[in-house]
């Protein structure tokens, strides 16, 4: 039985031996094979002068960025929060009824008053119309 | 840019040849390899090139196995007769070297021989981890695979090798 010492000692004979045989067949490439890498390797080199054109979407994404961003989406932002930020008040605003209105009973007192004043207004009203 | 790939395209080169046993896939593939890092990674730091490369170039490894998988599905009945394999083979390296040598050099080829047995990972991780060096967590980045199974695909490539060497060749280490 191998020791674990003995068995990394041959691991490593063996890994060093095929390290010297791939070596030694690198050195010995024939010279056609180191003509077409040659070939290959300036053929790759070529793509380096060559700018890849970018895909749509990317050269939109980029435009956008670069030239609408500022002029368009700064102005709107603001505008957004001034709209946002401002409370209109229009004529048309229908006021909140008051509470007392909601409900189904009316005190008489109340309903008593609001017919004198009903009365009273449409006197008032027939008066200036006589009078003028 | 140019100096990394003249450095590193005869180990690439053979690293394709190892894993496809042909000289025109091993070249394609090395091309695809080499136009990818030009165009998409030439302005990262130089010392990021060598990683970056080698995972490129295990990709399209994978990915010719993969395709070669299809295409022998496929078309089963077609055999290939173009396999060239222009490594040295064992009667170049014997006929250079004197008579002393020969022991060593028969070795050196059946070692060679051995090392196309492997499987493609465990061919690529003895590669990757003992001829280039990289480290355990490197070459997993590279192979897109744990460390573990880094250090298990690297052993079995060693204990592989070692017995078929020690059957084969009645060497013994």
């Amino acid at each position: 039985m191998t020791s674990p010492f003995e068995q990394e000692s041959k691991s490593s004979d063996i890994t060093q031996l095929t390290n010297r045989a791939l070596d030694q067949s690198v050195n010995k490439l024939p010279d056609k094979t180191l003509a077409d890498l040659a070939q290959v390797r300036a053929a790759a080199l070529e793509y380096s002068k060559i700018k890849p054109e970018q895909p749509l979407a990317k050269r939109l994404y980029h435009y956008i960025s670069d030239h609408l961003l500022v002029n368009i989406t700064v102005p709107v932002a603001a505008a957004l929060v001034v709209v946002f930020s401002m409370k209109y008040v229009t004529p048309n605003t229908i006021p909140a009824m008051p509470i007392a209105m909601l409900t189904n009973e009316v005190p008489t007192e109340d309903l008593a008053m609001l017919e004198d004043l009903e009365f009273i207004t449409w006197l008032a009203k027939n008066e200036a119309n006589t009078v003028l | 840019m140019e100096a990394f790939l003249a450095d590193i395209e005869k180990r690439a080169y053979h690293m394709a040849l190892l894993a496809t046993s042909s000289h025109a896939d091993a070249l394609d593939l090395l091309q695809d390899s080499m136009i990818k890092l030009v165009t998409k990674y030439q302005d990262k730091p130089s010392n990021e090139w060598k990683p970056l490369f080698y995972r490129i170039l295990q990709n399209r490894i994978r990915d010719w196995y993969r395709h070669q998988k299809v295409k022998n599905l496929l078309f089963f009945w077609k055999t290939d007769d173009d396999d060239d394999w222009p490594i040295s083979s064992a009667e170049d390296v014997l006929g250079q070297t004197p008579e002393k040598d020969l022991g060593k050099q028969q070795q050196q080829a059946a070692a060679l021989e051995h090392l196309q047995k492997l499987s493609p990972k465990q061919q690529q991780c003895f590669l990757l981890r003992s001829w280039e060096g990289l480290s355990v967590a490197e070459t997993a980045s590279i192979m897109t695979c744990s460390q573990g199974s880094v250090k298990t695909h690297y052993f079995r490539a060693v204990t592989k090798l070692r017995s078929l060497m020690e059957e084969g060749h009645d060497i013994t280490f």
